[in-house]
């Protein structure tokens, strides 16, 4: 049986960067925690041979990054996860819900593996050597994506006066 | 870096939203809540205490009768059956020595959907699985849906359980299958529990699907009780994958 304890433990220190690199992903906290929800699920039977390795956070960040796109590949992934809205209101009273719509609709617009790449080089601050393992590509891939991500975020209309004229 | 690469990094650290809960090992492991479950077996154990006589007879002559007539899951009635302790071997598997594991996806022209179940002894000693095992499919809540159970279908074998002797690393399978929603999905099935035969034995629980982000082939459907997407097919536990299949 894996070692219980240590799993909580690594839960406890990473969920809060999953679960937001999943938002990230995703674009709402339902999908997003169904997707660490699926992650942990799929880690726990190998969590004995992952927690020796060199970097368990980076074997799980695969996993989830694996979970996500073959989530997207699926048809059933038009399902679009609503919450009770009394709930999302009162957690997300403090942060600025503008500027996490606007977010979220920029990023919408990314392909599924350029938004992957985007998250991953410049949310999580993954090198793009590393970048390129966790996806499957080649580094020139990661390159190209992430160029093509920046552009297209350069031009998204929700991200209009956050992105300053002069780095345009 | 240069500076639009900042401006977005910074952008991403800045303005990505705290969670609004975190996940615990619990929510992984166990999803349903400790006060839920003890109300589940309270009520579960009340129900069949009221009704130990008519269903004793009733089970006793499907199963006389019929063969591998299903049997009804449905914790609302009550009337699951399991086999007496006496019954089960000394040397039965726990829930504490196997954990859920997942097979291949079936999913044919039949409008049958499956997902194979791979239990694999993570103890140190041989234990045994025996008969079948008692599923729950569950909402992204929760909630039990209330499907109705069989035990054979297009997919799934007919044939007589037999005991499984799992040596410590070996695994047992297990094949859930359910015909499509041809009127519509209600509500996607997310998770599921695996209670063992033996009420002591305990239950496993997980995600009902390998790769499913809270969305499944099993879906309850918008038909009502009658619809015959609402119906689930068990096998019993098998040494091989092929085992639990209808050949």
């Amino acid at each position: 049986m894996p070692d219980r304890d240590g799993f909580a433990a690594f839960i406890g220190l990473h969920t809060r960067e999953l679960q937001r690199t999943a938002w990230l992903l995703c674009g709402d906290w339902q999908s997003a925690q169904d997707l660490v929800q699926s992650t942990f699920v799929a880690v726990w039977p190998r969590w004995e041979t992952v927690s020796k390795a060199d970097s368990p956070i980076a074997y799980v960040r695969r996993v989830l990054v694996n979970v996500h796109l073959r989530g997207r590949r699926r048809r059933w992934s038009g399902e679009i996860a609503t919450g009770d809205v009394p709930q999302l209101a009162a957690a997300e009273a403090d942060c600025d819900v503008d500027m996490k719509v606007a977010l979220a609709a920029a990023l919408s617009a990314l392909p599924a593996r350029q938004r992957v790449v985007l998250v991953l080089r410049y949310f999580a601050d993954l090198a793009e050597p590393d970048v390129a393992r966790l996806v499957g590509c080649s580094v020139s891939t990661v390159k190209k994506d992430a160029a093509k991500a920046l552009s297209t975020l350069r031009t998204a209309p929700a991200l209009t006066g956050l992105l300053h004229n002069e780095v345009l | 870096m240069g500076p639009l690469e900042r401006r977005v990094s910074d952008l991403l650290h800045e303005h990505t939203p705290q969670p609004p809960a975190l996940l615990t090992v619990d929510d992984v492991l166990d999803p349903h809540p400790a006060t839920d479950r003890r109300a589940r077996v309270h009520t579960v154990a009340a129900a069949a205490l009221a009704a130990a006589v008519v269903l004793a007879i009733a089970v006793a002559g499907m199963i006389l009768t019929l063969g591998h007539r299903p049997s009804n899951q449905s914790p609302e009635s009550g009337n699951t059956p399991r086999p007496s302790s006496s019954a089960v071997p000394a040397s039965a598997c726990a829930a504490a020595d196997l954990a859920l594991g997942y097979g291949e996806r079936l999913s044919g022209a039949t409008g049958e959907h499956g997902v194979r179940y791979v239990l694999t002894n993570t103890s140190a000693h041989t234990c045994t699985l025996t008969g079948y095992p008692i599923v729950h499919l569950l909402d992204r809540h929760g909630r039990e849906l209330p499907f109705r159970y069989v035990h054979a279908s297009q997919y799934v074998t007919s044939k007589t359980p037999r005991t499984v002797h799992l040596a410590p690393g070996h695994s047992a399978y297990l094949l859930v299958a359910k015909y499509r929603c041809d009127v519509g999905d209600r509500d996607a099935v997310t998770t599921i529990r695996i209670d063992l035969p033996n009420p002591s034995s305990g239950s496993l629980a997980g995600r009902s699907s390998p790769d499913g982000s809270g969305i499944s082939t099993m879906t309850y459907c918008t038909g009502g009780t009658d619809d015959p997407g609402q119906l689930v097919s068990v096998s019993p536990f098998a040494s091989s994958p092929g085992a639990t299949s209808a050949r």
